[in-house]
């Protein structure tokens, strides 16, 4: 059998799991294959190293058993898990926040916009007379109407009206 | 009478209503279970943790163990999802790959490495041992700690991974080639003493 093939099974061997012929078969390949050799002595060390039990000096067994206990009651976290939500709820509290700062208060007094503000959707001192009155509510009679509202660019408010309609009786 | 046995009846006892008797199992399995969640996790105190949480998942589980494996195997089960879920929130926060450690560290691991072996350096071997463990992918770290650290045999490794022995075979031949290639860059470093060397130490 080839190196390739012998090398497949040598974490087996390592573990003992081949069969006897198997055995038979990687032992005597081991024996004219030093880097097969050195692959096995690498393992044993590196995993003696690497996974060395942790020592246990400060270890008080009865205290974790009464740890564990002690938490057979607790309820257990319902199955929608809250702790994404309240993680992100401030950052995306924050931000909207600082939005309807810029949107409300810095957009409006930007230089060449506070005298239009048809540009950003409100509407303006020029809107004012041009935007059409939204009826809010009607009768075969009458009906109120509520004015566009008119930005006044000196105090940053907006002024609504409301108008009632008698339809010209 | 035979622990497996005496497991099964401990849980029956259990599940019928008696709680105080889970401070049995408790007992019994803490240090496996806290000595592998160390292996895993590396970190003493969040072993700790880790230990006790699995205990009380388990605990919480236990209307669902059949009983078709050992009542140790289903724990290590359990455990080991539990630190998984950990490995994988620790790897949200930015992780090391072999070669910055290599980079960032490799004045430290030459001091570790030439240090001679004594109480102290025993310390720093197993900081040095999670600093290597901490690089190679979950899966093969789990497997390895599995079969190296706590002993499991192939099948035993196959009901608690949920895979075939064959599998387990072939992945413990690629994890074994993993860890081969993490250790060999650690020794070749200038000054290093060989594994064998450091192995007298511990």
């Amino acid at each position: 059998m080839n190196h390739s093939k012998i090398a497949e099974k040598l974490s087996a061997y390592h573990d003992q799991r081949l069969t006897q012929p198997e055995r038979w078969e990687v032992e005597s390949h081991l024996e004219d294959c030093p880097s097969c050799r050195q692959t096995l002595r690498h393992w044993k060390a590196a995993a003696g190293f690497l996974f060395a039990k942790p020592r246990f000096s400060e270890w008080n067994e009865d205290l974790f058993t009464q740890k564990v206990m002690a938490r057979l009651d607790e309820k257990p976290l319902g199955l929608f898990n809250w702790k994404p939500l309240l993680q992100w709820s401030l950052p995306l509290t924050g931000s909207l926040v600082a939005a309807a700062w810029v949107w409300g208060a810095v957009i409006p007094n930007l230089p060449g916009l506070a005298s239009d503000n048809s540009l950003i959707g409100g509407y303006g001192t020029r809107a004012a007379r041009s935007a059409p009155a939204t009826r809010v509510a009607s009768s075969a009679s009458s009906a109120s109407v509520v004015a566009p509202a008119a930005f006044d660019s000196v105090s940053g408010d907006y002024t609504v009206s409301f108008i009632s309609y008698d339809g010209g009786q | 009478m035979d622990p497996v046995i005496e497991d099964r009846l401990l849980v029956e006892q259990i599940l019928a209503g008696d709680q105080e008797v889970y401070a049995v199992l408790v007992q019994r399995y803490q240090r496996k279970v806290r000595g592998y969640c160390q292996s895993m996790l590396g970190d003493p105190t969040q072993a700790d943790d880790a230990a006790q949480e699995a205990f009380v998942k388990a605990f919480r589980s236990l209307s669902k163990f059949r009983g078709d494996s050992a009542f140790s195997t289903w724990l290590y089960r359990i455990t080991t999802n539990h630190c998984l879920d950990l490995l994988r929130k620790r790897k949200r926060r930015p992780t090391v790959s072999w070669d910055a450690l290599m980079e960032q560290e490799s004045g430290f691991l030459q001091r570790l490495a030439s240090t001679e072996a004594d109480a102290e350096s025993s310390l720093e071997n197993r900081d040095l041992a999670q600093k290597i463990l901490s690089t190679l992918p979950d899966d093969y770290r789990t497997l390895l700690t599995l079969r190296e650290a706590e002993g499991l045999s192939y099948e035993e490794l196959g009901k608690v991974l949920h895979c075939s022995v064959d599998a387990v075979k072939s992945r413990l031949s690629r994890a074994r080639k993993a860890m081969q290639e993490r250790v060999r860059h650690f020794q070749a470093l200038p000054g290093v003493q060989t594994l064998e060397e450091r192995l007298k130490g511990l």
